[in-house]
């Protein structure tokens, strides 16, 4: 019987591969953004509140990870989980992929318990981002739900990012989107169409391992 | 080491025994085959059961007076009667009549705009609504955390109790799947084991003849998104499967509804305009309005004279199926919530 259950461990044992972590931050220009805090956005400033996004089918050392994250700026702690220690090439889709799409409700990290379903019509919400922009003394909230696989407008985007010996996080740059507010009238985007899909190109181009 | 083998094969017993209850849509074999794909999670007579349960139980409103049947009555082959426009919490009015829940299986896109395209995402819609059940799925599955019932049930169909949303959404899909109506006199007609009278007959032809297109059997809808005519409201403003796919040319269109059942739910149109089937034909016969969109069949509108409306009627009579609506399987779980 002993013998048995040391069999059984050694059988566990050599299941589980040595796993590091990367963490995941969100930035605004090289500071990393928080919760609830603002921050100074050309001449006026911006409260970032919400920031939300799916990172999928992640794909590193050529082993694709058994997981995904689900990021979210009000966590602690937001890093995926990796085979190895030094990453050289990473590549993954940010949001859900449309076969995934294609089969309703998942579980997991992908629970509509998270808020990251639409509920007026199908399909996950691949990336949020709300809060509000403070501009000659008025306050104008923002959100963005960027999100869509339907009728043409597949918001899901394969980033792929080439490391070096001394990466040390994923980091989201939302420079480029948040110069958006100071050019667009429309500050409310939550619904699939052209616009989510040039803002998810933004997003996409907005990755880098540091 | 026999010890441990003899356990896991119990353990496999009992898994293969509780996925054994497997269950298949039952349907005329002059049907075509169901769209629905069960693969990833087939239809299981406990999951339907349980699912059922969540479909009656008003905890899914955010102050449990609303359940899904409240709009989806299965005695009006799941649809709302009475109201133009279905209402939920705090008698707030939404903006579309409630369609009528069966042979979903067959549909791709649900909703009268096709907003949903998986029928597991489909409760999400009702649940979040300001105006129908004003909760959230996250609400819903920490309220079903504390009600032992949903534990116990739980437990016997997955092989812990844990409620998650997933599991809540596939469980309401699963029981929605299962509602197939196909026991009308027309089915029975169709299968020759019932006869039309010759009024019933004279409205058959009439409807071959005007109305099979859209409405095209077996299941009286080609479930495709046509503008029928109906003049825009001014208050509603709804834009049809516009809002959804963002095409101008799908302005003002809805999904063709089936014509099962229909004598029991009223009233008619994606608004519920009409409460009687003689107003609906009336529509087609002088009341068509035109727009860029407009169903090319409907440009000189479909015209009967009194004798030919009161035939159409009688036939579509025949598509009325109790056996459907009674049915005690897909009706209020009384054995679920009497549990202590």
């Amino acid at each position: 019987m002993i013998r048995s259950i040391q069999i059984l461990i050694l059988f566990f044992s050599l299941g589980v591969r040595a796993q590091d972590s990367i963490p995941v931050k969100v930035m605004y220009d090289r500071f990393e953004i928080q919760p609830g805090k603002t921050i100074l956005f050309q001449d006026d400033s911006i409260r970032i509140d919400v920031v939300k996004f799916y990172l999928t089918n992640v794909v590193v050392g050529g082993s694709e990870l058994s997981s995904g994250l689900l990021f979210d700026l009000e966590k602690d702690q937001n890093y995926l989980l990796i085979p190895i220690s030094q990453i050289d090439e990473i590549q993954f889709t940010l949001g859900v992929d449309s076969l995934t799409n294609s089969n309703g409700i998942s579980g997991g990290i992908l629970d509509p318990i998270h808020g990251m379903y639409w509920s007026w019509q199908s399909g996950y919400i691949n990336f949020k981002l709300e809060g509000i922009h403070f501009e000659n003394g008025i306050a104008e909230e923002f959100n963005f739900h960027i999100g869509g696989f339907l009728n043409g407008y597949n918001c899901e985007r394969r980033i792929q990012l080439q490391g070096s010996s001394n990466v040390s996080r994923l980091e989201l740059d939302l420079y480029q989107m948040l110069q958006t507010l100071s050019t667009d009238q429309l500050k409310k985007i939550m619904s699939p169409g052209k616009r989510a899909m040039d803002l998810a190109d933004i997003l996409a181009d907005s990755f880098f391992l540091r | 080491m026999r010890l441990i083998a003899i356990f896991f094969g119990l353990i496999f017993l009992l898994v293969g025994f509780r996925n054994n209850q497997s269950i298949e849509l039952i349907f005329p074999s002059s049907w075509p085959e169901p769209i629905y794909n069960d693969d990833n999670y087939p239809l299981n007579e406990q999951k339907v059961e349980l699912g059922r349960a969540l479909f009656f139980d008003p905890q899914l409103s955010s102050d449990n007076t609303i359940s899904c049947a409240s709009c989806h009555s299965p005695y009006n082959a799941f649809t709302h009667v009475d109201h133009q426009l279905s209402h939920g919490i705090n008698d707030r009015i939404g903006t579309r009549n409630s369609p009528a829940i069966f042979n979903l299986a067959w549909q791709k896109d649900l909703m009268w705009d096709g907003a949903i395209h998986h029928v597991d995402a489909q409760a999400l819609a009702p649940i979040n609504h300001p105006d129908e059940m004003g909760s959230s799925i996250n609400e819903i599955v920490q309220k079903l955390n504390k009600d032992v019932r949903y534990k116990k049930a739980f437990k016997s169909i997955y092989s812990d109790d844990l409620i998650t949303g997933e599991r809540v959404l596939k469980l309401l899909g699963q029981f929605m799947i299962s509602l197939v109506s196909c026991d009308s006199k027309y089915d029975r007609v169709m299968s020759g084991k019932d006869k039309f009278d010759e009024q019933e007959k004279r409205g058959y032809e009439l409807f071959c003849k005007n109305c099979s297109e859209c409405h095209k059997e077996p299941l009286f809808s080609d479930y495709s998104f046509r503008n029928n005519g109906l003049e825009p409201d001014p208050q509603l403003k709804d834009i049809g499967r516009m809002k959804i796919t963002q095409n101008r040319m799908d302005s003002l269109k809805f999904k063709v509804p089936s014509l099962r059942n229909i004598e029991f739910t009223f009233p008619y149109m994606h608004d519920g305009r009409y409460k009687k089937l003689t107003e609906v034909i009336d529509h087609y016969d002088r009341k068509i309005h035109f727009s860029n969109t407009l169903d090319p069949i409907l440009e000189k509108g479909i015209h009967f004279t009194t004798n030919e409306k009161v035939d159409l009627v009688a036939f579509l009579l025949t598509l009325t199926d109790k056996n459907f609506m009674f049915a005690p399987e897909h009706g209020y779980p009384k054995d679920f919530f009497d549990q202590k």
